[in-house]
């Protein structure tokens, strides 16, 4: 949720209590106050009679006023009932209905008679003003609150520019292709400081990324005059007379060893170099034409294996990417396809608008798909591959974007590589 | 033949003289580009390998030099680096070849050979071992003057098995010259039998010697002696 949204959910959510409250307390505000005056009224209205009836006191046949209002009854000397105020309700004429009417009572002795003297004020109509100047203020309210979303809704886009443009920056930062300063001075104190921020950051790592890097390159690159050298020992080694037959098999086992710790060194060391963009020239490889030298490569050897090739390969098919990176890319796959094949196995290789199948039989994966592309999985029948062949492959693809896929065909035992661009 | 090595790691230097020598080369070794560029300037060689990084300098630079002098002298570039840059300007400024650390002397041997081959005799002289006769410039074979057909790895090997004479060659150093970086160790090994045994057939058929012996689970010796 944008918090632009959740700023005005808040915002509403908080208002509404506040305001059905408030409307609601101004409500009941009204109305004691127009009560508190009409008691008020009322009382002096009764003070009123009471001195008129002391002067004038009327004939006991004469009590009926026009509005019946006062509603005088002449009632037993006995009888002394203090001014009391109380609620009761009248049909209204004009309305037709009952509302709601204050009424107070209280008897006046007079030297002739005792009057019971009854006063009544409608106040319904006050009520009804109270209910519009409540609703009218909630209204209002609401109004505001309404100003105030619309207003944000436009301050939001101009306050947030900065922060949206240090998140685009982000967006496109590459650890790898950094310029000096990436992230600017902004004019907002809080934004300037995130910024700052993330400038001294990505320094930092920039610097230790670099620092890696270097590491990396160093000792793959040193570690290879010493294997060179060892390589060569065993070489002479192994040329000398009369060495028993043991000892032949014990250099032979080392050379395999060491060869093996030079391919990984060199896929490591590729893979790094993928990573850090060192392959910069791209240009347009003619998939078609690589793609059949590299199975004219692996013809004979898939051959041996008893492995069919099948191809369907369309002409003309242009990839932009560095070649020797493309070689690497196909040959790694074509590489899998013969050596996880079953026997008499078969490959098809389909090159087709812009997509390059490779299909071959063979039984389901020992591990997770998931983990088919990652660093050093192997299969376990394989213990002396590097586990990097698909892994690099991986990494070629994410480089130049392509998309690379895998799927096992169950019915038909088929594993299918694909890479799309 | 007159070979230079340039090299700034003792060990490597010492194992490639010693082996090259057993060959029958003379062999001379220097440290540093400024010896390098000294011995360049004092004596003539057939054939030169020089290692890029060196200490004091870059090795393409004395390929600059030697090919300043007009020299016919085979070059082949080591390097530590798999870099296509370095094989490119290397190649371009005219060296002949380009080995990347760690190699096989075998391997150092057999690319020597074929540039020595290429740069005295344009490819046209014969390979002859025993029996067996090989034309470079147009890779036939003939044994007893009648002409073996072989695939083309199987013409290579027999070539390579020819520059390494007498010397033991592990499955591994057969698979890497045959196939370079495009074919695994581990997949290569039966591969590397079926071409042998195939070769074999095809050279004792025609009436020539056995010389591929088994040295046990090591590798081939290629072999006029029994």
């Amino acid at each position: 949720m944008k918090l632009l949204l959740k700023t005005a959910l808040y915002l509403s959510l908080a208002s509404l209590p506040i305001a059905i409250f408030g409307v609601l307390m101004l409500n009941w505000f009204i109305h004691k106050s127009t009560l508190h005056e009409i008691d008020e009224l009322l009382i002096s209205h009764f003070k009123v009679v009471q001195k008129r009836l002391n002067e004038f006191p009327p004939s006991q046949f004469n009590l009926l006023t026009i509005d019946d209002n006062p509603h005088l009854a002449i009632i037993p000397a006995s009888i002394n009932i203090q001014p009391y105020l109380m609620d009761s309700t009248e049909i209204d004429l004009r309305e037709n209905h009952k509302t709601a009417i204050r009424v107070l009572k209280g008897s006046v002795v007079t030297p002739k008679h005792n009057f019971l003297v009854t006063l009544k004020q409608p106040y319904e109509e006050f009520e009804e003003i109270a209910a519009k100047l409540s609703v009218g203020v909630g209204l209002c309210f609401l109004g505001l609150l309404l100003l105030m979303l619309l207003l944000n809704f436009m301050v939001y886009r101009q306050l947030w520019k900065p922060f949206n443009g240090i998140i685009d920056k982000l967006r496109v930062y590459q650890i790898n292709k950094q310029s000096e300063t990436f992230f600017q001075p902004e004019a907002t104190e809080e934004f300037n400081l995130l910024s700052q921020t993330l400038q001294l950051m990505i320094e930092r790592i920039g610097k230790q990324f670099r620092l890696q890097k270097q590491f990396t390159e160093n000792a793959s690159h040193e570690i290879q005059t010493p294997i060179a050298v060892i390589s060569l020992e065993l070489e002479t080694l192994l040329q000398s007379d009369n060495l028993p037959e043991k000892e032949i098999l014990h250099i032979q086992k080392s050379t395999e060893a060491l060869q093996k710790i030079s391919q990984l060194n060199k896929s490591l060391l590729l893979l790094t170099k993928i990573e850090n963009n060192q392959f910069s020239e791209a240009v347009a490889v003619d998939m078609s034409v690589l793609v059949k030298g590299l199975l004219n490569t692996y013809q004979a050897f898939a051959e041996h294996r008893g492995i069919v090739i099948k191809k369907e390969i369309q002409d003309n098919q242009y990839l932009l990417i560095n070649p020797y990176l493309a070689e690497i890319l196909v040959g790694n796959l074509l590489k899998n396809a013969i050596r996880y094949n079953q026997k008499q196995g078969e490959i098809n290789c389909i090159l087709h608008q812009n997509q390059l199948i490779i299909k071959n039989k063979g039984e389901a994966l020992p591990f997770p798909v998931e983990q088919l592309f990652l660093r050093f999985v192997k299969h376990p029948n394989h213990p002396e591959a590097t586990g990097l062949g698909l892994a690099i492959v991986h990494q070629i693809a994410e480089y130049y974007g392509l998309k690379l896929s895998y799927q096992f065909n169950e019915p038909e035992n088929e594993h299918i590589f694909e890479v799309k661009w | 033949m007159k070979i230079l090595l340039i090299e700034d790691e003792p060990s490597l230097l010492a194992s490639m003289q010693s082996f090259l020598e057993q060959d029958g080369n003379i062999v001379s070794s220097v440290a540093t580009f400024h010896k390098a560029i000294e011995k360049v300037n004092d004596y003539d060689y057939d054939c030169l390998v020089i290692d890029i990084t060196l200490p004091d300098g870059n090795g393409l630079e004395i390929i600059r030099e030697l090919k300043k002098r007009n020299t016919s002298a085979g070059i082949i570039i080591v390097s530590a680096k798999n870099s296509l840059e370095d094989r490119l300007t290397g190649l371009d400024l005219g060296a002949d070849d380009y080995l990347t650390k760690p190699f096989h002397l075998s391997e150092l041997n057999a690319r020597i050979k074929s540039v020595l081959r290429r740069r005295l005799f344009d490819g046209k002289t014969k390979v002859v071992f025993d029996v067996i006769s090989i034309s470079p410039d147009n890779q036939q074979v003939s044994v007893k003057d009648e002409i073996v057909e072989l695939t083309g790895k199987e013409y290579e090997l027999l070539l390579f098995f020819i520059s390494n004479k007498n010397r033991i060659l592990s499955k591994s150093v057969i698979a890497e010259h045959l196939w370079g970086d495009s074919m695994d160790l581990a997949d290569s090994h039966d591969f590397i039998y079926t071409h042998i045994k195939n070769l074999r057939k095809k050279l004792i058929e025609k009436g020539c010697p056995d010389y591929v012996k088994t040295r046990y689970g090591a590798g081939y010796i290629f072999s006029e002696k029994l």
